[in-house]
């Protein structure tokens, strides 16, 4: 696998792995169950039973954090897909049909002009707190810059040589983009899918800081953090565990993505022989 | 002849609620001078006094204002501005004598005529104008003499004016034709306004002028004999507990309205800080709709009731700061109705929950948990509460919301079946508000009930005081009876200051009087 040669690459599938196999096997590892309540043993420091110890409601907090990161993982993966498609979608209209090009991506322009996450915060507190609303709020947020980027690499790839022939010889739009515009577009629509991954995961563990994520007892990584905000001097393992699992898996995406866009970009190919 | 008793007398021989003691140092000589800086939690949605029932306005306006009745440390009425009460036998009308020598901040003496302007303008616009609904005229024989007619027996007048949930202050006449929010801010307290910056703070100085109630030898909750040393009270709002935390440590604050129970164990071995327990602040309680869905079948309360583990709740909600108490007035005040009885319905028992839910038909219907995230009992109450009642077979279904969005949700006769709160001032004030809560046009619990709403009526109109707290004793076997509500504790806070703040002692809110920098 060239992929894996590449160091960058090798570190982020470890790190990203890492967090994957242990979320994915949440239900087999997690020593206790994550929102079993045991308030005689609050706020206990990590110990051989207790590994991360215990937050202020006396549950585990390593139970918490293997769960909480399959939440995570579902929604940052759920967010990429979705903007991927969507803004994929919207993308190659734009691209490609000059004429909706200028309307839709004012539209785009207008969303983009709200920081993402304020515009997931008002859509997250708009629709109520639930796993669903933040992967909606998130896709709504994300998708203008995934059609962004997609529109440009419509843009790119219609004005290529091949595919000015395959419309000389009269091929069917539909056939022409699917077989012709978008592969040609998928290395970067990937590649700014894994940033959307990690940022998602980032973006939803600020919207459960704030309390507008998944509600109570669900664990999520943000949830975590915030519930062990009050505590920091006394209990800081509640806050700096699940902290340590997002700087992973952020990394370890940030590195993927690096990764990816060096095996997938042509140039940069050139540029590492 | 009417025959007239005094309500003094008969409030001073009664027990006081076991609040924090009053300051010890009656020795120690105070020391005028310095800025105090006190933190608050919240800012004031109005510096009106009359105009709002937040917390936030009462860290203020105890220090400006003073009203004819007020609460002392044990919480029962007490006179302030007033000498005293006559009350009629027929409980028809409530004769005022004014204290003499009071002057407002702006040095014009205090009258009668001010008494009357101050109270019609409440009866107006003021927070908790309904306690003046059965006064049918106020008359003013003398300058110091205030008479209420009433054109109906409300015994529980005097605890109405004296509570401090939008205090009943006493201002200038020519104040008092002033809307809502653009009154002057003259009172007779005990500290002079002198500055608002609204969101950062509020800074009063001291009253030179201000006339002591010789009545009373020390300070004594809200009344007693005040004596201001500051030079000056800021009331800073600061809303992060952390920088409010640090601020005191740093000596940037001098008062802190609360600090975090773990942030004051942390603190404990700080010389340079002293912590107060304030113990009860609040009463805990999951209140139920009695109307709708689950909840609207007494044998589902009882099974919510039974699979309930309130010390849990407690202790996690309050962060280890509770009393377990069942009972729907605090131990020693006028009104409690005793808790004998009572362990049988609060202590858990998973069996009898689920057997109970079984001989009720439960099939799995969702049971709809309400709460905010903004205050932190209420929302560990209901996550606590949601996972002992899913251990007991319930599905539920935790709702989080913002406050005003809860607040809403709550009124409404459908859509919700359980809704922590905790009741801060209503417990303080006495059986009024708490019976009233579960009575009247709006009962939390929705669906009106009868007996509650006959002890609600007892209340407002039985003149012998066993009568009505028989009346309470009836309100309270009923909600435990028919599982109404479940009241889960008692919870307290901690207020601290810096060490060099001499003679403070810890109240509803902070009372800069009497206490000084060493």
């Amino acid at each position: 696998m060239r992929l894996f040669a590449r160091r960058n690459f090798l570190i982020g599938a470890i790190l990203v792995g890492l967090v994957l196999a242990a979320a994915l096997l949440a239900g087999w590892i997690a020593p206790f169950d994550p929102v079993k309540n045991n308030f005689r043993n609050r706020l206990g420091a990590p110990d051989d039973i207790y590994l991360l110890g215990t937050d202020r409601f006396g549950r585990d907090v390593l139970s918490r954090i293997l769960h909480g990161a399959q939440v995570s993982l579902r929604i940052g993966l759920a967010v990429a897909v979705l903007s991927g498609v969507m803004g994929g979608i919207i993308g190659l209209v734009c691209g490609w049909w000059r004429g909706i090009d200028a309307w839709l991506m004012r539209v785009m322009d207008g969303l983009m002009a709200f920081p993402g996450l304020l515009l997931a915060i008002a859509l997250a507190a708009t629709l109520g707190p639930s796993e669903s609303t933040v992967m909606i709020a998130l896709t709504v947020a994300y998708t203008p810059r995934t059609a962004r980027v997609m529109r440009g690499a419509v843009l790119v790839a219609r004005a290529q040589d091949y595919v000015e022939a395959a419309r000389s010889v009269g091929v069917r739009t539909a056939r022409l983009l699917w077989r012709h515009v978008v592969p040609a577009c998928t290395a970067p629509l990937v590649v700014q899918q894994t940033y959307v991954f990690a940022i998602a995961i980032l973006a939803e563990a600020v919207l459960s800081f704030v309390g507008v994520g998944p509600p109570p007892p669900q664990p999520t990584l943000g949830a975590i953090i915030a519930d062990g905000r009050d505590n920091m001097v006394e209990a800081p393992w509640i806050a700096l565990s699940p902290g340590v699992v997002i700087a992973m898996l952020v990394l370890g995406l940030n590195l993927l993505g690096d990764g990816l866009r060096d095996a997938l970009d042509p140039r940069m190919r050139r540029i590492m022989r | 002849m009417l025959r007239r008793r005094s309500f003094t007398a008969g409030l001073t021989a009664a027990a006081s609620l076991p609040l924090p003691a009053i300051a010890q140092s009656v020795g120690q000589q105070g020391r005028k001078g310095g800025d105090v800086i006190v933190a608050m939690t919240a800012a004031p949605p109005t510096i009106d006094a009359m105009a709002t029932t937040a917390q936030a306005a009462r860290n203020i306006s105890m220090h400006m204002y003073e009203s004819l009745y007020t609460r002392d440390e044990g919480a029962n009425p007490q006179p302030e501005l007033a000498e005293g009460v006559d009350i009629a036998a027929d409980g028809m009308t409530y004769t005022f004598k004014l204290r003499g020598g009071v002057k407002f901040h702006n040095g014009k003496p205090m009258t009668s005529g001010d008494a009357k302007a101050s109270m019609e303008r409440y009866a107006k616009l003021g927070g908790s104008k309904d306690a003046l609904k059965a006064v049918a005229a106020f008359e003013t024989p003398n300058a110091s003499t205030l008479v209420l007619k009433m054109g109906s027996i409300f015994p529980g007048l005097i605890e109405a004016i004296s509570s401090p949930r939008a205090p009943f202050v006493i201002v200038p006449e020519e104040e008092c034709g002033k809307p809502l929010g653009q009154i002057g801010n003259i009172g007779t307290g005990p500290f002079q306004f002198a500055e608002y910056k609204p969101d950062s703070h509020i800074k009063m100085t001291r009253y030179d002028g201000y006339a002591a109630n010789k009545a009373f030898d020390k300070r004594d909750g809200y009344t007693g004999k005040k004596t201001p040393y500051f030079d000056s009270v800021t009331i800073r709002i600061i809303t992060e507990g952390g920088a409010r935390t640090a601020g005191l440590q740093t000596g940037e604050l001098h008062v802190l309205e609360t600090l975090d129970v773990a942030a004051a164990k942390r603190l404990k071995d700080d010389k340079g800080i002293k912590t107060y327990t304030m113990m009860p602040w609040a009463f805990l309680t999951l209140m139920m709709n009695n109307n709708w869905g689950l909840t609207a079948n007494p044998a589902i309360r009882k099974a919510i009731q039974a699979a309930l583990e309130v010390e849990e709740i407690a202790a996690i909600a309050s962060d280890g700061l509770y009393r377990l108490d069942p009972a729907w007035q605090y131990p020693g005040t006028n009104y409690f109705p005793g808790d004998a009885g009572l362990d049988a319905y609060v202590k858990q028992n998973q069996a009898k929950a689920k057997a109970a839910l079984q001989a009720a038909g439960y099939n799995g219907e969702e049971l709809q948990v309400i709460c905010d995230s903004s205050i932190k009992w209420h929302l560990d109450t209901g996550t606590v509460a949601a996972e002992q009642l899913r251990a007991a077979g319930f599905k539920v279904k935790l709702n989080v919301m913002d406050w005003p969005t809860v607040n809403a949700a709550r009124v409404k006769p459908e859509g919700w079946n359980l809704w922590p709160l905790a009741m801060g001032i209503e417990p303080y004030e006495g059986p009024y508000n708490v019976v009233g809560f579960f009575a009247g046009s709006a009962p939390v619990q929705i669906k009106p009930d009868p007996v509650i709403e006959d002890s609600n009526k007892k209340l407002a109109t039985q003149l012998k005081l066993d009568d009505r707290k028989a009346a309470v004793k009836a309100f309270q076997d009923r909600l435990y009876d028919q599982a109404i509500a479940v009241k889960v504790c008692d919870i307290g806070v901690i207020q601290a200051t810096r060490a060099n703040v001499m003679n403070y002692a810890p109240y509803r809110t902070q009372r800069m009087w009497d206490c000084w920098f060493a």
